[in-house]
C-alpha cells in the first residue's frame, strides 16, 4: 500500500510539473494577498507585526479552494478520476493525495511566512513551526476530502469555498495564536492537534464513501 | 483452470426508478473477450462501470479477483503531461513501470510518447489509453467506446492489441457501436435492449 501512495504522490507532482496548475493558481494569490494585506494594515511596523500571523493563515486557508480542484476535479476534467479509482484502492488514493495536498499547502505557509518576513520585516514564533505543520494537514485534509466531494457538477464546486473555509476556522485561529508573540502556545497547539486528528481520521473514513457513485 | 476474473449475480442498476436492465448473470473467464452491444441508452456504459466497481449495483452481487480497469473512449490519461510520463504515471500505481516500454512499442508510440495528451488526436489518444491499459495488464479491462473515434487501419491495430491482452490472461468486456472487427475474435456477443440482456 505505501508503494502505491508514493505512486500517487509522485504522479500529482509529475502533473504538477507538467501543468504547474497549483503554482500559477497559488502563488500569485498568496503573494498578491500578503502585499494587499499590508497596504491595508499598514505602514506602523506594530500594526503590521499584529496581523502578520493572520495575513498568512488567512492567505493559506483561502488558497485551498482552488487547490482543491488539483485533488479530484481536475481528474474528473480530464476523465482519469475512474483510472485512479479503478487502479488505488480508497485508502492509498486518500493518502497519496492527502501527501500532496500538505506538500502544496505546507509550501504555500512558507512561502507566505517569507514574504511577511521580508515586507513586514516580522519573525514568527519558534512555535509557528509546529502550527504550520499540523495546520495544513489538517486543512491538506480538508481539501481532499472536499475536494472529492465537490469535484463533480457547477453546483457542488460553488460550494467548495462555503464548506472550506469555515471548516478550517480553528486552523486559522491556532496557526495564528501560535505565530504571535506573547501568546501560551499550549492550548492552541494542543487545539491544533486535536482538530488536525479528528478531520484527517474523519475524511480517512468518509473516504471510501466519498468515492462511491 | 484459474476462476473467473468477474461473476456478477442477478445484478441490476435502477435509473430515475426504473432497472436500466433485467437482473444480468456474466462470467468472464480469464483470457476472453466479450462484446458489448445496444442502442444509445440500453445500458452499456453502466453495465461495464457496474463489472468495473466504479459503480454499485442497485441489486445483486458482483466479485471480482483482481484489478479492474475502467477507460471510456480514449480517456484515462493526465492531458498536461506527455504520452510517455502519463503512461509511466498510471503504471507505477500498480508497479508496473517496467512495462511500458513494450506497451508504447505495442501500440505504435513510440514517436509520439513526448507530445502532451492533450494535443493528440482523439484516434492518438485511443492508442495512448490503451498502452496504459497494456502496462497495468489488469485483471479484467472494460473499454467504453473505444472504436468510436478510430479508421480502418486503426480498428485492425485494435483488435491486434486486445488479441495481446487477452493472450497475457486479461478479461476484456468491450461496448461498441462498431462490432463487426471484434466480433470476428469475440469470444460472447452481450446485446443489451429494451432492458434485456441476450447472449450470442
Amino acid at each position: 500500500m505505501s508503494g502505491q501512495v508514493l505512486a500517487v504522490f509522485r504522479r500529482e507532482l509529475a502533473v504538477e510539473r507538467a501543468g504547474r496548475e497549483a503554482l500559477v493558481t497559488t502563488v500569485p494569490f498568496v503573494a498578491a494577498f500578503v502585499v494587499l494585506a499590508g497596504l491595508a494594515f499598514g505602514p506602523a511596523p506594530a500594526q503590521l507585526a499584529a496581523t502578520a500571523p493572520g495575513t498568512v493563515w488567512l492567505a493559506v486557508l483561502v488558497a485551498t479552494v482552488p487547490l482543491a480542484r488539483t485533488v479530484a476535479g481536475a481528474e474528473v476534467a480530464d476523465d482519469t478520476w475512474d483510472v485512479l479509482r479503478g487502479l488505488v484502492p480508497p485508502g492509498a488514493l486518500f493518502a497519496g493525495k492527502l501527501l500532496w495536498a500538505w506538500s502544496a499547502l505546507a509550501l504555500t505557509w512558507l512561502l507566505g511566512q517569507g514574504l511577511v518576513g521580508v515586507l513586514f520585516e516580522v519573525r514568527p514564533a519558534p512555535q509557528a513551526i509546529y502550527g504550520g505543520a499540523v495546520g495544513t494537514l489538517a486543512l491538506a485534509a480538508l481539501t481532499t476530502g472536499l475536494g472529492v466531494l465537490t469535484a463533480s457538477g457547477p453546483r457542488r464546486r460553488g460550494l467548495l469555498a462555503a464548506l472550506v473555509l469555515p471548516a478550517g476556522l480553528p486552523v486559522l485561529l491556532a496557526g495564528t495564536q501560535l505565530a504571535a508573540e506573547q501568546t501560551a502556545a499550549l492550548p492552541w497547539a494542543v487545539l491544533a492537534t486535536l482538530y488536525a486528528a479528528v478531520v484527517v481520521t474523519t475524511v480517512w473514513a468518509v473516504f471510501p464513501a466519498l468515492l462511491e457513485e | 483452470m484459474p476462476g473467473p476474473v468477474l461473476r456478477l449475480a442477478a445484478v441490476t442498476r435502477v435509473h430515475g426508478g426504473r432497472p436500466v436492465w433485467a437482473p444480468l448473470d456474466l462470467v468472464l473467464q480469464p483470457g476472453t473477450l466479450t462484446v458489448v452491444t445496444g442502442p444509445n441508452g440500453a445500458g452499456k456504459t453502466t453495465l461495464l462501470r457496474v463489472a468495473a466497481g466504479l459503480t454499485a449495483p442497485s441489486s445483486g452481487e458482483r466479485e471480482c479477483a483482481g484489478t479492474a480497469l475502467y477507460v471510456r473512449g480514449g480517456a484515462g490519461l493526465r492531458s498536461a503531461q506527455t504520452v510517455r510520463d502519463a503512461v509511466l504515471g498510471t503504471a507505477a500505481l500498480v508497479g508496473r513501470r517496467d512495462a511500458v516500454p513494450a506497451a508504447l512499442g505495442l501500440l505504435g508510440l513510440a514517436a509520439l510518447a513526448g507530445r502532451r495528451v492533450g494535443t493528440l488526436s482523439a484516434g492518438e489518444r485511443v492508442r495512448a489509453a490503451l498502452a496504459a491499459a497494456v502496462a497495468c495488464a489488469p485483471a479484467l479491462l472494460c473499454l467504453d467506446e473505444p472504436t468510436a473515434a478510430l479508421d480502418e487501419a486503426a480498428l485492425a491495430d485494435l483488435v491486434i492489441v486486445l488479441e495481446a491482452m487477452r493472450t497475457a490472461g486479461t478479461a476484456l468486456l468491450v461496448a461498441t457501436h462498431q462490432p463487426d472487427p471484434l466480433l470476428l475474435v469475440a469470444d460472447a456477443h452481450l446485446v443489451l435492449g429494451q432492458g434485456r440482456v441476450r447472449l450470442r
